[in-house]
């Protein structure tokens, strides 16, 4: 029974979002990024064409044999944004999800509570607003020393004080409202009344936040590779691909616009779905 | 029949800020026994909600605050109940009706799941039985048991605080407070409203306090009235002795006087001058002396004592206690 409902819910969920066009072309375009990183290992052999060199070949234009150019190495570039999508996606996708959750739970307890408990827990991550998230991030992935995993525990870790303090403001204006102190006069308990009736309130600004800085979440993995604190060369990583490539813009301009489109359109079409998904979550413009 | 369901004692409510101390509710005492209605009437900011709120202790948790009193809910004293005692008893057997439905009710939840909220909270049951008892609720404030599915911005206005009705009295409350149920709706819904709700307590046999402002409404359904002026209660009765005995604290009589009279041919209201007292600074005395009209030299001294011929009680210098009846001073 239970099952079912949950089941209506998605449907109905995915009948508003397919109305939206815009948020079906953020799909479709996510999809194809999909699948060639799902399939990069046998698109393009990661030992040949991301590892090896070959010095002979280095900085050819795109061609039919090398679609995004190769770089100063020889390496083929369309091979390394396949493959380094791998990483650049995924931890901006996990790290950006976990610091959410845990934003979520810290933000709706400081917003819920009030009082000493909120102004203690928010002067602390306020302490932590005043490093830039990327100095946050590098002490943190000091700390751990380098790998993709220390690498999304550091992204995360950083980009939770920001989350916190947005959803800590929508939660403070859902609490004030009438249908907060309703439930409580019906009995809800405070961990029935913050997942039940808060957090899909405030699902909207959370999903739109969450989409925009999986962008920046894949810059700020570029610049912890190319301080030697996250990804170790030659991995491919779409940041660490775009910074290598900033050397030669001038003569091979190709080594930076295609990591940089990557980006651009990845994160363009993650915000699209964003946008169709809050859409699509809010009842009032369902039809 | 008899036994007082709820009995309030000399309540204080007082808010704290950090510019001054509100003395909301200065030390009323109400009983209500099963089945009946009480009508609790005053203008904003006389301590009615705040009243409300107390039952439940749901006062703003930060600055709101019960100084002193005791509220007996049939056997429980509410003011010593933890807080985990305090939700089962909470839309259970003390439930409330707020005064706004539009935004009373979570928009992205449907409105079945909101009926059933308060029902699995407090009763056992399988998920079938729930499903039923929330269809049988809807069809009971009169919505087809098939709209449960939707949304509340699908509802016009009447219709939500018909499911706000139905969430309140979904656990068959012993007590139902309905905090201006009527205010945000036009009158004719107002009307189907209440009716509704006169119906619904008369078939559950629950208690019932209306709060409210206007006096045709607690004519119509209540029977005992309280008259609250800046957090006290000034005059109560039965709604007979309300309407119909010709001795009144002058608030009431103001009360009264503002309310349009049909075969009256008067081109203006005669609204009572003056605003409420502000209640971080009340006046001494009698609260209502600044803005009276019958005012005696001890007014603004002495706090006036309860008189009461019957069921009728009057907090004022006007009226004297004598053996059983009272008498107005000339």
């Amino acid at each position: 029974m239970e099952k079912k409902r949950r089941n209506g819910m998605a449907a109905e969920t995915w009948r508003r979002f397919k109305k939206s066009k815009l948020a079906m072309l953020g799909l479709v375009i996510m999809l194809i990024f999909a699948f060639f990183i799902i399939f990069a290992g046998a698109i393009a052999n990661y030992e040949e064409k991301v590892q090896s060199q070959d010095l002979a070949a280095s900085f050819q234009p795109p061609s039919r044999e090398h679609w995004f150019g190769t770089d100063e190495y020889g390496r083929d570039l369309f091979a390394r944004i396949i493959h380094g999508g791998r990483i650049s996606l995924s931890v901006g996708l996990i790290s950006t999800f976990i610091s959410i959750v845990i934003a979520a739970g810290i933000g709706a307890a400081a917003a819920y509570y009030g009082g000493l408990f909120d102004s203690i827990v928010m002067r602390i991550l306020d302490m932590f607003m005043g490093i830039p998230l990327l100095l946050l991030a590098i002490a943190v992935a000091a700390s751990l020393g380098p790998g993709i995993i220390n690498l999304t525990m550091a992204i995360t870790v950083a980009q939770i004080p920001g989350f916190t303090r947005i959803i800590r403001s929508v939660i403070l204006n859902i609490y004030s409202l009438d249908y907060i102190e309703a439930s409580k006069a019906y009995g809800s308990s405070d961990s029935t009344i913050i997942l039940s009736h808060i957090l899909p309130n405030a699902m909207g600004p959370i999903i739109v936040q969450a989409t925009m800085s999986v962008a920046v979440v894949i810059l700020d993995t570029a610049a912890l590779s190319y301080l030697g604190l996250g990804i170790q060369p030659p991995a491919p990583e779409w940041g660490a691909i775009l910074s290598d490539g900033k050397e030669f813009m001038r003569y091979s301009p190709y080594l930076v616009i295609f990591p940089g489109l990557a980006i651009a359109i990845s994160s363009l079409a993650l915000n699209l779905i964003g946008d169709g998904l809050r859409d699509a979550l809010d009842p009032k413009l369902r039809d | 029949m008899d036994e007082a369901i709820l009995e309030i004692r000399d309540l204080h409510v007082l808010y704290k800020t950090d510019l001054a101390v509100n003395y909301a509710v200065n030390g009323i005492d109400l009983s209500l026994r099963k089945g009946e209605c009480l009508g609790l009437v005053g203008e904003t900011g006389a301590g009615k909600t705040t009243t409300a709120l107390s039952l439940l202790r749901l006062l703003p948790p930060q600055s709101g605050k019960i100084t002193q009193g005791s509220i007996r809910f049939q056997d429980a004293e509410i003011m010593e109940l933890t807080e985990a005692d305090m939700r089962l008893l909470r839309g259970n057997r003390i439930s409330m009706i707020f005064q706004d439905p539009m935004t009373s009710l979570n928009p992205v939840l449907k409105v079945g799941e909101q009926i059933g909220e308060a029902l699995r909270l407090h009763t056992k049951g399988s998920k079938e039985n729930l499903e039923q008892r929330v269809e049988e609720m809807l069809e009971m404030v009169g919505i087809p048991a098939a709209r449960k599915n939707e949304y509340p911005h699908q509802f016009s206005g009447g219709m939500k605080q018909r499911v706000v009705i139905a969430i309140a009295l979904s656990c068959n409350p012993e007590l139902l407070i309905a905090d201006e149920p009527t205010t945000a709706l036009d009158v004719t819904i107002q009307a189907q409203i209440l009716d509704m709700m006169y119906e619904l307590k008369e078939k559950l046999g629950t208690s019932m306090i209306l709060i409210t402002h206007d006096l045709a409404v607690v004519a119509e359904n209540c029977d005992l009235v309280a008259i609250m002026y800046a957090g006290e209660i000034i005059e109560r009765g039965t709604a007979e002795d309300l309407f119909t005995a010709c001795r009144h604290h002058p608030y009431t009589e103001g009360l009264f006087n503002s309310v349009p009279d049909i075969n009256d041919r008067a081109e203006r209201l005669k609204p009572i001058d003056g605003l409420m007292p502000d209640p971080a600074d009340l006046p001494a005395g009698c609260p209502f002396h600044p803005r009276c009209p019958k005012r005696l030299p001890q007014c603004d001294r002495k706090k006036p004592e309860a008189v009461s011929f019957g069921s009728h009680q009057i907090k004022c210098h006007l009226f004297r206690q004598e053996e059983d009846s009272y008498a107005a001073i000339d």
